[in-house]
């Protein structure tokens, strides 16, 4: 019988405390319903405060600007195109009907297609780049930093390039200088090409220096 | 023709929302003007783009707001690369108020210096956050915010939340 109170009595504190529990979560759901309906509050007067802040915008005459900026880019692809044709033709028309001697007729046949497709590969670019608009912002992000990288890379090859090119520049000079005693001239060509590979050398070791901080400012936005 | 007109209407009913993304991202008039007409090319470049190939565009998403908002922020985080380039990015928050569409109408003076603190308060929160509320109060959801940022969902809630506290403390340290 004592057994039984006990328990009775326990049962009864079980519920005290489960009636206890059971007013404190409502009251901490209350709690939190109160901050919901505030937080939901704030974001409908920030909602409305931001629409307040609209910038006010001339519609016609946003419209006129984006129409001739479209036409002023359309135009450029067309203008890139079609000078690029046009130094392929002319190329290809000293190739047809002009007396060459085999080392200008087999430069003019290398030179002949690369404009025409510089011409064509930049109007490609041009036609395809609205997609990188499109894409969600942390594949254009991706993108951008992609574009850096290649920046870089091909600012490299360039100077792989024009160094090339000074040592091919350097071997006519010596052998011109020790031939025939042409220095000035020769002196002056390797000069205005050390100037440049000079330069090209500078813009790839700023690129190169300023990449990590590039990249990282892109990666704090992702 | 046709779609011309569609376009030219297209920019003219979501000028404003542009603007506003725009003002998000640059405090200085004349660039956010630039920005905006940026924005135009790029929407109207993409629209045209997108009807002409029928793999990508705006036929895959929920709508043409969320097409437009999407191209219009990729193009103002373009632009805030471009500006930290520069090193021209202004940070000061300044906002020109005889700007707004709200000094011409007859809304009290207080509405008015409520939008320009948020709108100072809101450049002042980090790109990534500064996206996910911009476009929350824009009033899209969060999956669509998540498909627009291509991140997930979760991580739109996390950013939002964050992104509220830090406005919460700018916005009470304003005078």
């Amino acid at each position: 019988m004592s057994d039984n109170k006990k328990a009775l009595s326990e049962d009864k504190k079980a519920l005290s405390d489960n009636k206890k529990a059971l007013s404190e979560e409502k009251l901490s759901m209350a709690e939190s319903s109160t901050q919901m309906n505030e937080l939901d509050k704030q974001l409908a007067q920030w909602q409305s405060a931001y629409k307040d802040a609209t910038p006010s915008v001339d519609t016609d005459a946003l419209i006129k600007e984006t129409k001739s900026a479209r036409f002023k880019l359309k135009l450029k692809g067309a203008v890139d195109l079609v000078l690029g044709l046009a130094v392929s033709m002319w190329c290809l028309t000293l190739v047809l009907f002009e007396p060459l001697s085999t080392y200008q007729f087999l430069l003019f046949i290398v030179l002949t297609p690369i404009p025409a497709a510089f011409g064509a590969w930049g109007y490609w670019v041009r036609q395809k780049q609205w997609k990188v608009q499109t894409l969600d912002v942390q594949s254009m992000l991706a993108f951008k930093q992609n574009q850096l990288k290649q920046q870089l890379h091909y600012w490299k090859i360039s100077l792989y390039g024009c160094l090339a090119l000074w040592c091919g520049l350097l071997a006519l000079a010596v052998f011109n200088v020790l031939m025939f005693n042409a220095f000035t001239l020769w002196g002056t060509q390797l000069l205005i090409n050390s100037v440049v590979v000079f330069i090209v050398y500078r813009r790839y070791k700023k690129l190169a220096a300023d990449l990590p901080s590039a990249l990282a400012k892109i990666d704090d936005m992702k | 023709m046709k779609e011309t007109i569609q376009i030219e209407k297209l920019l003219s009913e979501y000028a404003p929302l542009m603007a506003r993304i725009a003002a998000t991202f640059e405090a200085n008039k004349s660039l956010q003007d630039e920005l905006i007409q940026e924005m135009s090319l790029a929407v109207w470049r993409a629209f045209e783009g997108a009807s002409k190939d029928s793999d990508s565009g705006f036929r895959g998403e929920a709508s043409v707001k969320t097409f437009v908002a999407k191209v219009a922020h990729n193009k103002a985080v373009d632009h805030v690369i471009k500006e930290q380039r520069r090193q021209e990015f202004t940070h000061d928050g300044e906002f020109d108020s005889s700007h707004t569409t709200s000094a011409s109408s007859s809304r009290d003076a207080t509405l008015q210096e409520n939008a320009m603190d948020l709108m100072t308060g809101l450049r002042q929160l980090e790109i990534k956050y500064r996206q996910v509320l911009a476009l929350l109060l824009e009033g899209f959801s969060q999956l669509e915010i998540a498909n627009m940022l291509g991140i997930k969902e979760s991580a739109v809630a996390k950013r939002v939340s964050r992104a509220r506290q830090q406005l919460t403390q700018i916005m009470e340290q304003q005078p």
